[in-house]
């Protein structure tokens, strides 16, 4: 028996230097085994860090929230903040997120929610956020998922070729005049990064939508009202009813909750809220949340934000940089003043 | 639970170790124990109660034939029980108010809307019957202990896809002493090895390309049907011989041998041996249950023929409900008849005319499981007639690989390349294993080898396993479960 049990030893050795090597160059620090993460705005960071040290203060959302600088959140409200959100989760993953995050801090004091015209499509429907608590409490499914066995390797890589793993959550640039006008000089009516991202934004909202190329024509192309009918967006009922219930609970058990709704570039609004009527729907799903008793801050068809169009990076991204500093602090005040002062 | 869960790898050890460890008075329950664990977590455990009652009309018809004084009509009575059983749960669809009647009373159903098939009904039933026609024409005693029956029945190696195994050869070794062997448990873990292989780096992999194929056929033409149908047979054959390895190597590890399944097919040269060499377990039951009671070859040439026909039928109908099973067991009986009308079955064959030979026979087997795989003739049809229009096989196999293997694109050239080489890797094994077929399974392949290949055949495997695992995010999804479990 003990010569079999050797062999069994000898024989996943192997697999066992494998797993070895995975947790000394695992991406997130999932092990608490080194310094940092080498990108610590993948949702399997952040899950894996609230439950090792879940705040009282919570922010929930889709890139838009994740990109908020915590440290400076946590100044301005005088408590430490968890930042659950991440790139491109649905308003779906936001809310079992909260649930989450409600089972495993008892001690909750403040929500900041983010609900979006984006994120309350019924067609933006993905659901990841059960995969995404599995791996962040189970280490084996962390070892032995592909996604992140693919980062190890490049993590592995860039530390044997001495290469510094490329940043994410900097997204910041100036522009020049040149960036306002199109290819023969003719001035835009938006800068065209934001075109650009009106356009992207415009596909995803709509179907069999034949954009141009060109940038003026773009923008004469998403502002046609004729092409309502290629609309694919509809109030996500289901998660608006849940929402209800995230803030039937908060009041019941004295959680501040704040719907955010964030803001958005004008070009957003002109190219694709507007011509799509999408805005005129978006406000009546605001307003029955405001019926709960919870504040909704609504910089997205509200405005009240206070940005220029040269701190937006994108449409919908703030610069982190020139104006995400600037919003933390509207967005966390606002929060405050909407709450009764209780920050 | 299935094989291939890591619940099975937990669970497998402990019953071993139980099992052997037992008093001898108190093994038999331990095993039972396992085998009511097992099924417990591999379906509805529920609709055990059948598979226990299976086992009961067999005791019972055992012991009627032996001890009765009418043993045909004990024979006929308990068969028909136990052949009605499993045609109901097969084919309830066509009897649709008694199953919603059924269902009624918290029978559970499938999502077809029909009642939900016992786990391994086609198989454990089968035992039951060879088990009383043994009994009834004297090759075995009738089992007077009806624990032991009931393990034989439910024994978890077999329970889920065969092998339909012969009480004649397991019953002695049940109720025999119990011993740690270390050699035959390294034989056991060795066809695991083997059989996971098969399983997670084969099948599993083949699976994801080949199932989004047939599960759109419309969207694919040209070659990528041809990849799509080889592949299914290879999957196929990968899937169940996988699972028949890891059935028979977990028995051996409890000291328990089971026959073998199968016997590297597609080296087969005609028809009559590739079912000599495909789910050998179930070409055997119908050769000995149903040819041979039908007359077999002694009745003359055109009994001959019904007859073999009458077996190809069986086997299509058992497997499933549907005209496509049906024409498959046709295709092969159809083909069966010709080999034996124009004397090719019995002609042994060598050199580059046993290659041709083999070729043909692997070609016609293949279109053969077109059949088996469609949920109709016509797409059966389609995908054998569309295999010779035009398409373009590498957009067409990227998105059918994209839509099974949602990767990046570098992912997906390396999922392309890791199945020609888990492939290879099985024909290779599978040529060397040919030049030792009356030896037996996988461990007397492995005994052949030197420690130092050994080893590395075990870690090749393994890192095949590993890789297939991860790339498939075997941990988190599950593997696909066994092909063969449907029937």
């Amino acid at each position: 028996m003990r010569k079999l049990l050797g062999r069994l030893c000898l024989f996943l050795l192997p697999v066992a230097l494998y797993l070895a090597l995975f947790v000394a160059f695992e991406p997130y620090n999932y092990f608490g085994l080194r310094a940092g993460a080498t990108d610590s705005n993948q949702p399997i960071y952040r899950v894996r860090s609230y439950l090792q040290q879940p705040e009282n203060v919570i922010f929930l959302g889709d890139s838009r929230m994740a990109h908020l600088n915590m440290e400076l959140a946590g100044e301005i409200l005088g408590t430490p903040c968890s930042n659950l959100a991440f790139g491109g989760a649905s308003e779906q993953e936001m809310i079992d997120l909260f649930w989450f995050a409600t089972e495993e801090n008892p001690n909750l004091e403040r929500v900041y929610l983010e609900v979006s015209f984006y994120t309350m499509n019924r067609y933006y429907d993905k659901d990841r956020a059960g995969n995404i608590r599995t791996v962040a409490e189970n280490p084996l499914a962390y070892m032995l998922n592909l996604s992140y066995n693919l980062e190890m390797l490049a993590n592995l890589k860039n530390t044997l070729t001495g290469t510094a793993p490329v940043a994410g959550d900097t997204e910041t640039a100036t522009y020049t005049p040149a960036d306002y006008q199109d290819e023969n000089g003719n001035p835009l009516p938006y800068r065209r990064q934001l075109i650009d991202y009106a356009a992207t934004i415009y596909g995803v909202v709509t179907n069999g939508a034949d954009m141009p190329a060109d940038p003026a024509e773009a923008v004469a192309y998403m502002t046609d009202p004729a092409n309502i009918e290629l609309r694919q967006w509809e109030v996500n009922t289901e998660q608006l009813e849940r929402l209800k219930e995230v803030a039937a609970w908060c009041k019941e058990n004295g959680v501040e909750l704040v719907f955010v709704a964030p803001p958005v570039d004008e070009s957003i609004t002109a190219c694709v809220l507007e011509p799509l009527g999408i805005g005129e729907e978006f406000a009546a799903v605001l307003d029955e949340l405001r019926a709960t008793g919870t504040p909704v801050l609504d910089y997205e068809l509200g405005g009240g934000h206070g940005l220029r169009e040269d701190q937006f990076f994108d449409g919908f991204h703030i610069d982190t940089v020139y104006g995400l500093p600037q919003y933390t602090a509207t967005l966390l005040a606002d929060a405050n003043a909407a709450l009764g002062g209780n920050g | 639970m299935s094989f291939n869960t890591l619940p099975y790898l937990v669970f497998l050890p402990l019953a071993a170790l139980a099992w052997l460890a037992a008093p001898r008075p108190a093994r038999i329950w331990v095993l039972l124990a396992a085998n009511g664990v097992f099924y417990a977590f591999g379906g509805t455990p529920g609709l055990a109660v059948f598979l226990v009652l299976a086992a009961l009309l067999a005791w019972a018809g055992g012991l009627g034939i032996r001890r009765g004084r009418h043993p045909r009509a004990w024979l006929a009575g308990t068969l028909l029980a136990c052949v009605a059983l499993l045609c109901f749960f097969k084919y309830n669809r066509f009897f649709p108010a008694l199953a919603d009647g059924l269902a009624a009373l918290g029978m559970p159903v499938s999502a077809g809307g029909w009642l939900l098939m016992p786990l391994g009904i086609s198989y454990y039933t089968f035992t039951a019957v060879s088990y009383l026609v043994d009994v009834y024409r004297r090759k075995i005693p009738a089992e007077g202990n009806f624990l032991y029956l009931l393990a034989f029945t439910s024994l978890f190696a077999t329970v889920t896809a065969g092998p339909i195994c012969r009480a004649g050869d397991i019953l002695p070794q049940l109720h025999a002493p119990a011993r740690f062997e270390e050699g035959r448990v390294v034989n056991g873990l060795q066809v695991m090895l083997v059989g996971y292989f098969k399983k997670i780096a084969v099948a599993d992999m083949l699976f994801k390309f080949v199932d989004t194929v047939y599960g759109n056929l419309p969207a694919y033409s040209g070659l990528t049907l041809t990849l799509a149908a080889l592949g299914y047979g290879v999957y196929l054959y990968a899937d169940f011989s996988g699972y028949s390895d890891i059935a028979r190597g977990s028995a051996l590890i409890l000291g328990l041998r089971l026959p073998e399944n199968f016997r590297v097919p597609y080296c087969a040269a005609g028809l009559g041996e590739f079912w000599d060499r495909w789910h050998i377990s179930l070409s055997g039951w119908l050769k000995d249950y149903i040819y041979i009671p039908l007359g077999g070859s002694r009745k003359g040439a055109v009994r001959r023929v019904l007859n073999v026909l009458a077996v190809f039928i069986v086997s299509g109908l058992w497997h499933g409900v549907g005209l496509s099973f049906l024409f498959w067991g046709l295709l092969h009986g159809a083909g069966r008849v010709f080999e034996m009308l124009t004397g090719l079955g019995r002609r042994r064959t060598a050199g580059p005319v046993r290659w041709l030979h083999t070729a043909l026979t692997f070609v016609y087997v293949n279109v053969c499981w077109v059949f088996f795989r469609c949920e109709n003739l016509a797409d059966a049809l389609y995908v054998l007639t569309a295999q010779f229009a035009g398409g373009d096989v590498i957009a067409q196999c990227r998105t059918a690989v994209a839509a099974g293997f949602d990767a990046t694109p570098l992912l997906m050239l390396g999922y392309g390349a890791f199945c020609v080489l888990a492939v290879a890797l099985l024909t290779a094994w599978d040529a060397w294993r040919v030049r030792g077929l009356a030896g037996g399974g996988a461990e007397v392949a492995f005994a052949r080898l030197g420690t130092a290949r050994r080893w590395v055949l075990y870690y090749l495997f393994l890192a095949f396993i590993f890789a297939a695992f991860l790339m498939q995010n075997g941990y988190l999804v599950g593997s696909a479960s066994f092909a063969y479990g449907g029937f």
